[in-house]
């Protein structure tokens, strides 16, 4: 399986631009050429377009950019998996739980979950976070605890039809408690669309991410984010076209690269969409 | 210690579906003492299965158990509470399945899924698990057992694998093993040796078994006793080698005339009809659709399981 996976060109060309941003993230005090907060407001610094000494120019306040960008890619990535774990949690468990035991409790949880999907999600997070104040982590909990009920019900659905397995059965007539049947006999046999579904929710985690620190409800300045060197820069989006295009675009590689991902993961895994 | 191991008392089980209740298992009753191998032997769809997932209490919904009793070892199983159940599925009671492949989970090693009894219920260690997994992997006949332990259930072959079936069974030395038509998805030259297996390991272990299959001729090579169920109620019951000789019950006639002879020529021989639908049985005795000697008393009422000599009970009119 790995293998097929690695003969795919989406999946590929997807791992490679998420390595890459990876090791932006995690070498950014070496790489960076200048410190991402420093600020020079004399007119010959600031808003300066690409030179040999900013790469990717400076900001209203004379801040190296390309510094910002690359501090800016450990606030997106990290914001993308923590928020996905949590989901993934919050998601797996119950979702587990609703389509193992059925009946009453499934009717019950499912319900629940449609009426959080009711919510328009961005509009969710917006109450949540309006109440909590804005701050990374709070960011990063609220997209986990808002984008669960999709992964819910993809994990019910494969829990529905996998709890039915003779081994399930087998497993039960061996006395293995409901814990064990859930996590060590059904679930390994249910993630590969799990799988799929938590690599394209990294990327639209990373979108909200940016939305909400666009929107002044995330990553506090003077923290870079991704985010919020676009949100400044379209003030200036006449005269300094840098200041939006490069956040702009390292948002939509890395989102993009992810759905490669995903996407092509679905692929390999899901027989029905072989060619 | 009494010589009874299990004993079921007038169980029934019933599927209650939006169509109907499906009278899956219909009162029956049903001893195996020490050291016994029972065959409960019927046609598909006649409660086989359905009577030994009750006895361990695998029944979900929309079944029930609806009344009766399951006496295993001196205690009514149908009244413990779920964790005492639990200890007695695999330590108690053992089960193997019909199908080796689907029994077996995809993603575990062969290992883990024969060590899984022995760390659930004793709480061992995982290299004191995997010594008694070898030993029995040995027992059951596996050529190379080490090799085995970390394959995946795909990589076996259907004989090995219902092998392994058997072994995780085994594992905890359960009083009683419960076996579902272990032979039926496998050919008939792999057939033989489990059959072969299953006879040694009963004199070397002296296993009491409940051996359910559709295939009289498998139950005649195992069981000391002979069950025939029809439509959910046992119609004959009796010790394996009379049975074979005079069978009673027109239909466990029927069963035996069923299996192909070398001296027949030409076309199979069968029970015509087939089984009724157990939402909507004929009224009297199920069987008389088909029965060749039916009279007008079958059609309606039911002959109760009567003594037809010491230690045979048949459930028919006209069987002398």
């Amino acid at each position: 399986m790995l293998k097929e996976a690695l003969n795919d060109k989406q999946v590929v060309l997807g791992s490679a631009l998420i390595l890459f941003m990876f090791c932006v993230a995690i070498l950014a005090p070496i790489i960076a050429t200048h410190d991402p907060c420093e600020t020079n407001l004399s007119p010959e610094v600031k808003l300066q377009p690409p030179s040999r000494e900013h790469l990717f120019g400076t900001d209203d306040l004379g801040r190296d950019l390309y510094s910002r960008m690359v501090y800016g890619a450990r606030i997106s990535l990290t914001v993308g998996l923590v928020a996905v774990a949590i989901m993934l949690l919050i998601g797996v468990v119950i979702g587990a739980i609703a389509g193992y035991f059925g009946g009453v409790v499934d009717t019950v949880i499912m319900r629940i979950v449609e009426a959080i999907l009711c919510f328009p999600s961005i509009f969710l997070i917006l109450m949540i976070l309006a109440f909590l104040g804005p701050s990374i982590i709070n960011v990063m909990v609220v997209i986990g605890l808002t984008s669960w009920p999709g992964v819910c019900r993809l994990v019910r659905a494969e829990f529905l039809s996998l709890r039915e397995r003779d081994y399930v059965v087998a497993a039960r007539a061996l006395g293995a408690s409901h814990r064990r049947i859930i996590f060590r006999h059904i679930l390994p046999n249910a993630l590969a669309p799990v799988f799929v579904s938590a690599t394209l929710s990294v990327g639209s985690a990373i979108l909200t991410e940016s939305a909400l620190s666009f929107l002044g409800l995330g990553v506090q300045i003077p923290t870079p984010s991704w985010g919020n060197i676009l949100t400044t820069g379209r003030f200036y989006i006449e005269s300094a076209w840098w200041m939006t295009l490069i956040p702009g675009l390292a948002i939509l590689i890395t989102v993009l690269s992810y759905n490669l991902v995903g996407e092509g993961l679905r692929a390999v895994l899901d027989p029905r969409l072989k060619r | 210690m009494s010589k009874t191991l299990l004993e079921i008392k007038g169980l029934k089980t019933h599927f209650y579906t939006s169509r109907g209740v499906v009278k899956a298992v219909d009162g029956i009753d049903l001893i195996v003492k020490r050291g016994e191998t029972v065959g409960l032997v019927g046609e598909s769809g006649c409660g086989k299965t359905v009577t030994g997932l009750s006895i361990i209490r695998l029944i979900s919904e929309p079944g029930r158990i609806v009344e009766g009793k399951v006496i295993f070892d001196g205690d009514d199983l149908l009244g413990l509470k779920k964790e005492r159940m639990r200890k007695i599925r695999g330590e108690g009671i053992g089960m193997v399945f019909q199908e080796p492949l689907t029994s077996l989970n995809p993603v575990l090693r062969i290992g883990d899924q024969l060590t899984e009894a022995v760390i659930v219920h004793r709480k061992s260690s995982a290299i004191e698990a995997e010594r008694e997994a070898l030993a029995l992997l040995d027992e059951v006949k596996i050529d190379s057992p080490k090799q085995t332990l970390w394959a995946y259930p795909h990589q076996l072959s259907g004989g090995m694998r219902q092998r392994v079936g058997i072994a995780m069974a085994l594992m905890l030395k359960p009083k009683l093993v419960l076996f579902d038509e272990p032979t039926t998805a496998l050919d008939v030259t792999v057939q033989s040796g489990i059959l072969q297996l299953l006879k040694g390991l009963r004199q070397k272990m002296g296993l009491s078994s409940l051996f359910i299959t559709h295939d009289l001729s498998v139950a005649a090579q195992l069981a000391d006793r002979i069950v025939v169920m029809y439509a959910g109620k046992v119609v004959e019951d009796a010790k394996a080698g009379d049975i074979f000789k005079k069978p009673r019950h027109p239909y466990t006639k029927g069963l035996l005339d069923s299996i192909p002879k070398r001296e027949d020529k030409g076309r199979l021989r069968s029970i015509a009809g087939s089984v009724p639908d157990l939402m909507n049985l004929p009224k009297g005795c199920p069987f008389h659709p088909r029965c060749p000697l039916k009279e007008s008393r079958c059609e309606k009422e039911l002959q109760d399981m009567r003594r037809a000599e010491e230690d045979w009970r048949v459930r028919c009119w006209k069987a002398a």
